[in-house]
């Protein structure tokens, strides 16, 4: 799925990194949402039972967390967010707040790693540090949101703010300061944490504030995004477990109650759950990034073969183009030539014997039909290949119209006895013309292709009452058997490389010609010598 | 040298051959035909032209053959070789032979006279 300009213009939210959730894993967060509902509803009633202290609880589910979110930011600021940077950059920045914040939070936490909590902390430091913690998450969450809602195309510009490593030393610098003030006016904040309990003020606003901010922001992510990403789908099981984790607190009514044990399980089996999702996320981008690379070699493969064509094509064009033009001089050479034997004759004797004149006229009649078949067979070519041949069908004798031809064509050579063996009329129908060129093409070829003369026989029969066959037998040079296969192609001269072959039209054009009548061209090159070519038509043609 | 100089023509195109022994003929030279280079070969076990006009496409025996056996096979002195052409690269083919010249087809016959000239002097 490699993303286009147009694609980007109309993504939504939900498409950060590329990575969507299927249906199948919206339903089955879907499900685990609801299950941390009913387990937390219905831990309610003993929500506020104190338990004996398990020290342990709070420290793993805490670093898991904190786990969890160094995972989150790696993925959400690594290269491959490259597509939308700017709000996944703020998302990842909340995400090591996140992380860094769960530290400050576990050291000065009392009775972990000393009775009051390192860096001589207060009743009151680790409780403010939760706070800041949660609803700064809250708040980046909430900041991605607009940023991601208000300038999905502007946004994609990092914040100045969150350029390079600033993007980890804004997050780390604000856990310091927030530290630093939990630590040096513990005296001064209002008192959240009081013996057996949770204080007034903790109770009546800061619990409500937290739960009230991240069933909004929740609210949001769901609504903007519609959790159509694994990023999204994770980031909403997060909140969701936060705001449960937030609530079971709130029910506990006091550190070491069921409540804040199931608020510190909550956590542990959110960062669990993200996790998760994070490892899902990671086989995709890898998946999508080794297809992406099967599809580039792939494109790659297919563009290196079409250069190929292509350059194979223009090769062949300028090949013919060099054919062409060689063939059409030879007619030419003659033509000047007897033109001028003529002209020197009427200047030197002021008249031409008449013998002379007559062969000379004859050259120069014959030549320039050579050179109008060589222009109309490029003609021929030009409306095969590009605009396609009509033909003009109707009755015709094959048989005298093979016995016209052949007289005709007999004419143009001495040497060679050209013969028709025929069983009388056959009527068919067919484009007489075209007949004729395909058949004074194969007998050209036979002159052509026996240069020390001989017989060419010509056969036309009825094999079947629906087709006529016509076959043209030299005793000539025949064909190279590595020819052979291509005869019947285009700008495949026989002969090329040892003498002067034609255009090597003939044959393909003939070919198209018989095809169009419905029929089949064959040649075959009997082991006594020379050439046997066969053309074979339906009796009506079936175009 | 007693009598006419001859040239040998070497071509398949019987046109060719019929108007430049024509031309060359009127002008005193004595021409002697041949329709490839088979046949030029085995004429020239007899004859000794001053000059031979080489076409290079032709079947039985091309020009190449015919000029690599003519040099291997026959004892010196070989006459001058002026290959005669419609092919584009003329210059190169002549190249490839080692041939004197090279004329390009369609040709003046005035050209054709010069480069005989050329190379074999007047006909007498």
């Amino acid at each position: 799925m490699a993303p286009s300009p147009t694609q980007n213009a109309t993504a939504l939210p939900g498409e950060d990194l590329g990575i969507l959730s299927s249906p199948a894993q919206r339903r089955l967060a879907l499900g685990a949402a609801l299950a941390l509902v009913a387990a937390s509803l219905f831990m309610v009633p003993w929500s506020e039972n104190v338990l004996p202290p398990m020290m342990g609880l709070l420290p793993v589910s805490t670093t898991f967390g904190c786990m969890a979110d160094l995972l989150t930011a790696g993925i959400l600021l690594s290269p491959f967010a490259g597509n939308r940077r700017g709000p996944l950059a703020l998302l990842g920045a909340t995400y090591l707040y996140s992380s860094f914040a769960a530290v400050a939070f576990l050291l000065t936490f009392p009775n972990v790693f000393s009775t009051q909590g390192l860096f001589g902390a207060g009743s009151q430091t680790a409780t403010w540090l939760y706070q800041a913690w949660r609803f700064g998450v809250a708040l980046g969450i909430l900041a991605y949101l607009v940023v991601d809602a208000v300038a999905p195309e502007s946004g994609r510009e990092s914040l100045r703010c969150l350029r390079g490593q600033r993007v980890v030393l804004v997050p780390l610098l604000i856990v310091l300061v927030l530290l630093f003030l939990a630590l040096c006016f513990q005296g001064n904040l209002p008192t959240l944490i009081v013996p057996g309990g949770y204080s007034t003020l903790n109770k009546a606003i800061i619990l409500p504030a937290g739960l009230l901010a991240y069933a909004l922001v929740l609210a949001a992510v769901v609504r903007q995004t519609r959790c159509r990403s694994l990023l999204h789908l994770g980031v909403a099981m997060s909140l969701l477990a936060t705001e449960f984790s937030l609530f079971l607190g709130d029910v506990g009514r006091a550190r070491y109650t069921l409540g804040w044990y199931a608020a510190r399980a909550d956590a542990l089996i959110a960062s669990l759950v993200v996790v998760t999702i994070l490892f899902v996320m990671i086989r995709k981008l890898y998946a999508t990034l080794i297809a992406s690379e099967q599809q580039f070699k792939r494109l790659e493969a297919a563009e290196r073969e079409a250069r190929l064509r292509a350059e194979q094509a223009l090769r062949d064009r300028e090949s013919f183009l060099a054919v062409a033009a060689h063939e059409l001089k030879t007619p030419l050479t003659n033509l000047r030539g007897f033109a001028y034997t003529l002209r020197t004759a009427m200047d030197r004797d002021g008249a031409v014997q008449s013998d002379r004149a007559r062969l000379a006229l004859r050259a120069i009649d014959d030549q320039s039909e050579k050179a109008d078949r060589l222009i109309r067979q490029m003609f021929d070519l030009t409306v095969i290949e590009e605009r396609g041949l009509k033909l003009e069908l109707a009755q015709a004798d094959v048989s005298s119209l093979v016995n016209e031809v052949v007289s005709a064509v007999q004419l143009r050579t001495a040497i060679h006895t050209l013969r028709v063996v025929t069983s009388g009329a056959i009527p068919a129908v067919v484009d007489a013309l075209r007949l004729e060129q395909v058949l004074v093409n194969l007998l050209d070829n036979a002159i052509r292709f026996s240069p020390e003369g001989g017989p060419i026989v010509v056969e036309v029969g009825s094999p079947a009452l629906d087709t006529v066959c016509i076959s043209v037998r030299d005793r000539g040079i025949g064909v190279p058997g590595e020819k052979r296969a291509h005869l019947f192609e285009r700008l495949a001269p026989a002969h090329a490389s040892e003498y002067r072959s034609g255009l090597g039209l003939g044959l393909y054009i003939s070919r198209r010609i018989v095809e169009m009548h419905g029929g089949t061209i064959a040649a075959c090159f009997p082991a006594e010598g020379g050439s046997l070519f066969i053309v074979t038509l339906p009796r009506v043609a079936s175009s | 040298m007693a009598g006419p100089k001859r040239v040998m023509v070497v071509d398949d195109d019987d046109f060719v051959r019929f108007f430049v022994e024509e031309a060359l003929t009127d002008r005193g030279y004595e021409v002697i035909e041949a329709r490839n280079g088979a046949v030029a070969l085995s004429l020239l076990g007899s004859v000794q032209p001053d000059l031979i006009l080489l076409d290079m496409r032709m079947p039985v025996m091309d020009g190449w053959q015919f000029a690599a056996t003519y040099r291997v096979s026959h004892p010196g002195p070989h006459a001058p070789i002026v290959v005669v052409t419609a092919a584009a690269d003329a210059a190169t083919y002549a190249a490839q032979i080692q041939a004197q010249a090279h004329l390009s087809k369609p040709f003046a016959v005035d050209d054709l006279f010069d480069c005989v000239a050329h190379h074999v002097g007047s006909a007498q």
